[in-house]
């Protein structure tokens, strides 16, 4: 095999390419899939609305409105729950199970993942969420208590549910990675659910499917106006549905990286193995003039290479589509670990294979016939004599510099002048390796600087106690007292804002002026004073209600205000993480019409008081549950680090196949260059001062590389920054002084390799071969 | 006259796959100082492989090939370049100028390599090409070309001027320049030339010639009237 290396090198890049794009590719589809499956198997609800409570007959009532379908709904309520293993408070999101749902419509199972029917579940039978169940592997038959209002009510753990309006579940005010070992969804039968609330048939979690043809705003006046009476807190469409919502941001940055990472290393697969291919060819030259002198047709040569090239775009595709089946688990799984599916299984698509061999095929057909046609068109007897040297430009070197230089110096620059081709190839390499593994790098410092802004500089406490009520400020602070440590009352609470037609849902702060535990701080380091009587807001959710700084909001929140509320803003702030509004708890009479409330207590424990603390907690009963930073962070951290996994991965890749090109692309271009080397080497060159010439050149293009590599990274990161949008948080991807560092110290390791493996070459080139040949 | 260069039973077998091939069998000749050899023989008569092995960018097989007190046979690749850097000069068929130095650096180079090189621009002048010291070879004709490859080789003021087939790729007309400048180097620099070729006239310009003949050196005829290259013709 001619070119082992260089063929090798065209297989490994493309194989890079194809296992990039088959492996998101792959993901996407079996999570989107499974996603639609689930949502469309268990009558996921185009509409959500959350009401005080509603009997089923009314509710079934709501199917008068044109365009509304069917109408179901679910008893909730969070409540604590004690188990054995915990050394925390541990809340559950509990829910009614009717057998007769025909709207988001519960899973459940037994441990072992065996579906259960109706009939097979007793009353007192308790069912956690799949993460919940992760977390603490209770057998079947596991006493759980249920708290309510200071009275536990025992039950049997039985199984797993899942429901398709938590697929991600998380607790308001929590981390935004959910977190099985303090919260997840339960659920218990309606019978039972009726007795431990004590109401019948009121149903507050409700859902609704859409005629086909209408959309949400079609019935959203007419379902809010009969919902009204009920005690309507919120109504929104299945996107803004919490869960939906995390699930859909979840698929479109998957969506983003899945597209442009593939075209990115594609793009990259395709020039590679062009310039394989066309190197490969031209070598070829006198061969191919000697077949067509024989009387081979410019077809049947166009045939010989292309299935030559046809062989590396099958072997790259079946390289790149073995190792994504692999990747493609691993990163369904990471997705798997956030969303909870009732049966979770990876497929391997045989489409996007099918894709990528392609587009695998296609590139390397493409790049045959431009490499085979203009030798195609010469004759047989122009073709088998040796090819005119390519008079290229050279570089003149001021003679004033040119006097410093050494020799070895000068004929590496004007070698790079006579063929920029070469060197805009090495430079391509450098810049690529560069500008992808900075890119990928600069993930990591930005969660830090995330984590760091977010709990060392804004939420500063380090455990918040969510009460199971509204208090007054005074008497959370008596509560609080108990802990000898600093402590603040505030308010925390899901609030519904509207402007103009546009609604939006988002967690106010009501927050005490001079707050020490909770600072409101944009991403330029300012620190804001909860204002009185206005409000401030995330800019994510002022932008998504087009309001502006000095625009006036309607707000309502439920056992907080009367309706809605008319409020100025006064600010809107750019938010790394989550989307907020904030309000001066003094402010609440005049703003709210409502007595100062409070609903959440922030503790400053420091790291010795906090396990007792937290053990004093369990024996509470108006706290529904408690947030600790610790394991916020830990939670954050763990999340990332699968994410992490996926980004090391790809700067990994971006680094082999830069490896790859540079490696390849100058053991090319040295073997154009073996009759200069060679007569170098005749003349007396020792192999030092022939491997300073070739440094010269390699640290010149490397220099270039790394020049335009900043600009390259700097456009990928706004590139990714447009692409991954998220509603809860701001991605502002900068490359630190160290992440650089570390690049240019992978490109400079890179470029010395491919600098010692020509220097092996130079020693191993014939003398006398070289001599017969034209430069 | 004191020999240059001594060659003692020298083969030199090539494996081409499953067949050996004995390009050289027990040749021995010496060489002279300020002698021009011209070594004469068909394609593949080992005429090359003699040229290469005294340049030392080839090994011999087996025999002896010696320089002063260095025995090539024996040296390593570091000492063989050396032996090259300092007494060897090289002139091609095909030129081999580096393609991205201009006239003037492509002699100078050689300069650079040298222990005790003669003056560029002067070689430069010497040739007839002062006028084009700012070209480089792409804008030279093939003759130029030459004449600048023997300047090179010259620049580095060699012991031993080897020279393959030097005029092949020439006319006669510029072929004969070429011929001048070497012969001319041998006699005024007292310098000892070899030069291959299969052109039996351009065998008269020789002091000696050596007839090589499926890798065997089959005679060695001295010359006892060399002729100047404007003397013959092909």
């Amino acid at each position: 095999m001619r070119n082992k290396g260089a063929i090798i090198g065209a297989i490994l890049i493309i194989g890079i390419g194809i296992f990039v794009f088959v492996s998101m590719i792959d993901t996407l589809h079996n999570l989107d899939d499974q996603i639609s499956a689930y949502y469309k198997d268990s009558g996921m609800a185009d509409v959500f609305a959350e009401v005080e409570g509603i009997p089923s007959a009314e509710l079934q009532r709501m199917t008068d409105i044109p365009g509304i379908r069917a109408a179901g709904g679910h008893m909730s309520r969070d409540l604590r729950i004690l188990g054995e293993g915990q050394e925390t408070i541990v809340t559950v999101h509990l829910m009614s199970y009717d057998p007769g749902d025909k709207i988001n419509r519960i899973t459940l199972t037994d441990l072992s993942g065996e579906d259960l029917d109706a009939g097979n579940t007793a009353d007192d039978d308790i069912f956690l969420g799949n993460r919940m169940t992760g977390s603490y592997h209770y057998p079947a038959g596991t006493e759980l208590s249920l708290l309510k209002d200071g009275h536990a009510m025992r039950f049997f753990c039985r199984g797993i549910c899942s429901s398709p309006d938590y697929i991600y579940s998380i607790p308001h005010g929590g981390a935004m990675v959910p977190d099985g070992e303090v919260y997840d969804i339960a659920v218990i039968s309606k019978k039972r659910m009726e007795r431990l609330l004590g109401k019948n048939d009121c149903l507050n979690e409700l859902g609704f499917l859409l005629e086909e043809g209408y959309d949400y705003d079609d019935v959203r006046h007419q379902l809010r106006e009969r919902l009204t009476p009920y005690g309507l807190s919120s109504i929104c469409e299945r996107d803004d549905q919490a869960s939906a919502n995390m699930v859909a941001g979840e698929m479109v940055e998957l969506v983003s990286t899945g597209t442009i990472l593939p075209i990115i290393f594609m793009a990259i697969s395709v020039f590679m193995l062009y310039v394989v291919l066309k190197k490969m060819i031209d070598r070829d030259r006198t061969l191919i003039g000697t077949m067509k002198a024989f009387g081979m047709t410019d077809r049947e040569l166009l045939c010989a290479y292309l299935v030559e090239g046809g062989v590396i775009g099958i072997a790259g595709a079946m390289l790149g589509c073995a190792a994504a089946g692999i990747f493609g688990r691993v990163m369904f799984n990471m997705y798997v670990d956030f969303f909870t599916l009732p049966d979770p299984v990876y497929h391997d698509f045989i489409v996007s294979r099918l894709q990528a061999l392609a587009i695998s095929l296609g590139t390397a057909v493409l790049a045959v016939f431009l490499g085979v046609r203009e030798i195609l068109k010469i004759t047989p007897a122009t073709a088998m004599r040796q090819e005119e040297p390519k008079t290229g430009r050279n570089i003149r070197i001021p003679e004033r510099l040119g006097r410093h230089l050494r020799m070895q110096t000068r004929i590496g620059l004007r070698s790079m002048g006579r063929n920029p081709f070469r060197g805009f190839l090495i430079i391509l390499a450098v810049v690529f390796a560069f500008s992808m593994t900075s890119s990928m790098l600069s993930f990591m410092p930005q969660f830090e600087e995330v984590l760091h802004s977010q709990f060392e500089q804004i939420q500063v406490y380090d455990l918040q106690l969510t009460l199971d009520r509204f208090v007054t400020p005074g008497q959370a602070e008596d509560a609080a007292e108990h802990f000898s440590c600093p402590a603040e009352a505030i308010c925390q609470t899901a609030v519904a804002l509207r402007h103009d037609n546009l609604t939006d849902y988002t967690v106010l702060y009501g927050l005490p002026p001079n707050s020490e535990l909770y600072h409101i701080r944009d991403n330029g380091g300012k620190i804001y004073e909860p204002p009185y009587n206005s409000l401030i807001l995330n800019k994510r959710t002022a932008e998504n209600l087009h309001i502006s700084e000095g625009d006036w909001v309607e707000l309502s929140s439920t056992g907080l205000t009367n309706g809605f509320v008319r409020i100025r803003v006064a600010a809107v702030i750019s938010e790394l993480l989550g989307r907020n509004c904030y309000l001066s708890l003094d402010s609440f009479p005049e703003v709210l019409h409502s007595d100062p409330s409070v609903n959440t207590i922030l503790i400053k424990t420091g790291a010795e008081d906090k396990a007792g603390s937290l053990k004093s907690l369990m024996k509470t009963s108006r706290v529904s549950w408690i947030v600790d930073t610790d394991k916020i962070v830990g939670a954050y951290r763990s999340m990332i680090n699968s994410m992490i996994y996926m980004v090391d991965m790809f700067a990994l890749l971006s680094v082999v196949a830069g490896g790859i090109l540079i490696y390849n692309i100058s053991m090319i271009s040295l073997k154009e260059r073996y009759t200069e080397i060679g007569t170098l080497r005749v003349l007396g060159m020792t192999h030092r001062e022939l491997g300073s010439m070739l440094l010269t050149e390699k640290m010149i293009y490397f220099v270039l590389g790394v020049l335009l590599g900043f600009p390259a990274s700097y456009g990928i990161n706004r590139l990714l920054e447009i692409l991954i949008i998220s509603d809860s948080f701001d991605l502002r991807l900068h490359i630190g002084r160290p992440t650089y560092l570390l690049t240019i110290l992978i490109c400079f390791v890179m470029t010395m390799c491919a600098w010692y493996a020509e220097q092996r070459l130079v020693r191993r080139i014939e003398l006398t071969e070289t001599l017969k040949a034209r430069e | 006259m004191k020999p240059l260069l001594q060659a003692e039973h020298i083969t030199k077998d090539y494996q081409l796959g499953e067949v050996t091939v004995h390009a050289l069998k027990d040749v021995s000749f010496e060489i002279y100082e300020k002698e021009l050899i011209v070594i004469l023989g068909p394609s593949g008569s080992g005429k090359s492989t003699t040229l290469n092995i005294l340049g030392g960018i080839e090994t011999v097989t087996s025999g002896s090939v010696i320089y002063g007190s260095l025995k090539l046979n024996k040296a390593d690749p570091q000492k063989l370049t050396a032996y090259r850097r300092e007494h060897i000069g090289f002139i091609f068929q095909f030129y081999n100028l580096l393609p991205g130095l201009t006239a003037l650096e492509n002699i100078a180079l050689s300069a650079e390599l040298s222990n005790h090189p003669l003056d560029p621009g002067k070689l430069l002048e010497e040739v007839g090409l002062a006028d084009r010291r700012d070209h480089f070879p792409n804008r030279l004709s093939g003759g130029e070309q030459q004449r600048i490859a023997i300047a090179r080789a010259l620049c580095k003021n060699p012991d031993l001027l080897l020279c393959d087939e030097p005029t092949g790729a020439l006319d006669s007309r510029t072929g004969v320049q070429v011929l001048k400048l070497l012969e001319g180097f041998c006699r005024s620099y007292e310098k000892t030339v070899v030069l291959i070729t299969h052109n039996r006239d351009i065998a008269r310009i020789a002091d000696r010639v050596f007839y090589f003949k499926d890798g065997r050196l089959e005679k060695i005829e001295t010359n006892p009237d060399p002729k100047k290259p404007d003397e013959i013709m092909w």
